[in-house]
């Protein structure tokens, strides 16, 4: 069917993986295990999947900029969705640090590399928020 | 070297029999454990020492040409010297990652490569985790824990396997980042100065000249996983400075 594809008797387009954690550096080493987990249950290569976790740890930063990550009261929640594609995983996420999220150019032309489609906006009612897709390059 | 040996050699030559193979390292593995033992109390368990020393034997009877009239043991040292001097200078752990998980790192960062060869594509987590045996999960364990595992200093001088540092960037036709059409082009070339230069190449290459990390591992003679590492070290420290660049002053958006 157009639009779908399956592992086992499970369409791979309708599921989602929810994970909350403190917005501190330190905790991100469990979103790239999801990252990795979740991408490679889209098929995505080995590299790819490399990929994905390098785009979570820019986008992941770039919400943490400012903020207090150093202190568990003030650093806040980084809420992650991670959405398996019928052709990929979309990857969305709210930060409620209160801090202004900032990409530079050069997390830009990272992000640019990595995943097919990336953004990040922030300081509305002190949430951030990011969202990036990266697809299948299978042949 | 007995006569014996030397048969031995010129058969796998021909034959390029496995058992024979096996049976050519077996004969020789006391050289590989006299050099071995060259390194201990360096930090590096024997087991593991032995175990390199093995592998600089098996390229050592994997290239050997008897042919050429040169004793095995004299082509094979400088070999597994080679590769145990290798082994210190890339693989040291920057933090303490249990054995069996340091085991599986080499394991996946050994396969992908000939895995991707014999596909003729990049291999999947799926496909990585069948050709080591592991479980998917134990895959994507040693690629977190590949980001531990110090692949030498960013600083240190590169080292001939590693296509050597100073002319790597223009052997493989560095990118410039300018091309990408960046507001703020100053900024990044000064973080990427910040670089020693064969990170600055591969960071170049993979994020502005669209390379695949295989294809930089190709081409500048390591593993694929080893350019991750690089990639993983490199990225974190242009952030930190990106960081310190932003709490000065102005210039990101």
């Amino acid at each position: 069917m157009a639009g779908e594809h399956a592992i086992g008797e499970t369409r791979v387009d309708e599921r989602k993986v929810v994970l909350s954690i403190p917005a501190q550096p330190e905790f991100l080493r469990i979103a790239r295990l999801a990252a990795a987990d979740v991408g490679s249950r889209c098929g995505l290569t080995y590299e790819e999947v490399d990929d994905l976790r390098i785009a979570v740890d820019e986008l992941c930063h770039a919400v943490m900029v400012g903020s207090e990550v150093s202190d568990p009261m003030r650093a806040g929640t980084l809420e992650i969705h991670f959405s398996l594609l019928a052709d990929g995983v979309a990857i969305e996420a709210t930060c409620t640090n209160e801090a202004t999220p900032r990409l530079n150019e050069l997390s830009a032309a990272i992000l640019a590399a990595v995943v097919d489609e990336h953004e990040i906006s922030g300081g509305v009612g002190g949430v951030s928020r990011f969202r990036m897709v990266k697809r299948v390059r299978l042949p | 070297m007995s006569a014996g040996a030397g048969a031995g050699f010129v058969d796998y030559r021909t034959t390029r029999d496995r058992e024979l193979r096996n049976q050519l390292i077996e004969e020789h593995r006391g050289l590989s454990q006299q050099l071995a033992r060259r390194f201990r109390g360096r930090g590096q368990s024997s087991d593991d020492l032995e175990q390199v020393a093995v592998l600089g034997l098996l390229k050592a009877v994997e290239r050997f040409e008897p042919e050429r009239g040169l004793a095995f043991t004299t082509f094979a040292t400088p070999t597994i010297l080679g590769e145990l001097k290798r082994h210190f200078r890339d693989a040291t752990w920057s933090m303490r990652v249990p054995r069996r998980l340091q085991e599986h790192v080499l394991a996946v960062s050994n396969v992908i490569g000939p895995l991707g060869q014999e596909l003729g594509r990049p291999p999947t987590v799926a496909e990585v985790a069948g050709a080591t045996g592991f479980s998917q999960e134990s895959v994507l364990e040693a690629m977190e824990a590949n980001r531990a595992y110090s692949a030498g200093s960013l600083d240190a001088p590169t080292g001939d396997r590693d296509g050597g540092g100073g002319d790597l960037a223009s052997r493989l036709g560095e990118e410039d980042p300018g091309h990408a059409d960046v507001e703020h082009r100053a900024l990044v070339e000064s973080l990427l100065e910040d670089l020693p230069e064969r990170e600055r190449a591969i960071v170049r290459l993979r994020f502005w000249g669209g390379w695949t990390q295989s294809e930089i591992a190709d081409a500048i003679g390591i593993s694929q996983m080893h350019v991750s590492r690089l990639l993983a070290r490199s990225l974190e420290r242009l952030r930190v400075r990106a960081e310190a660049e932003a709490e000065a002053g102005p210039g990101v958006k």
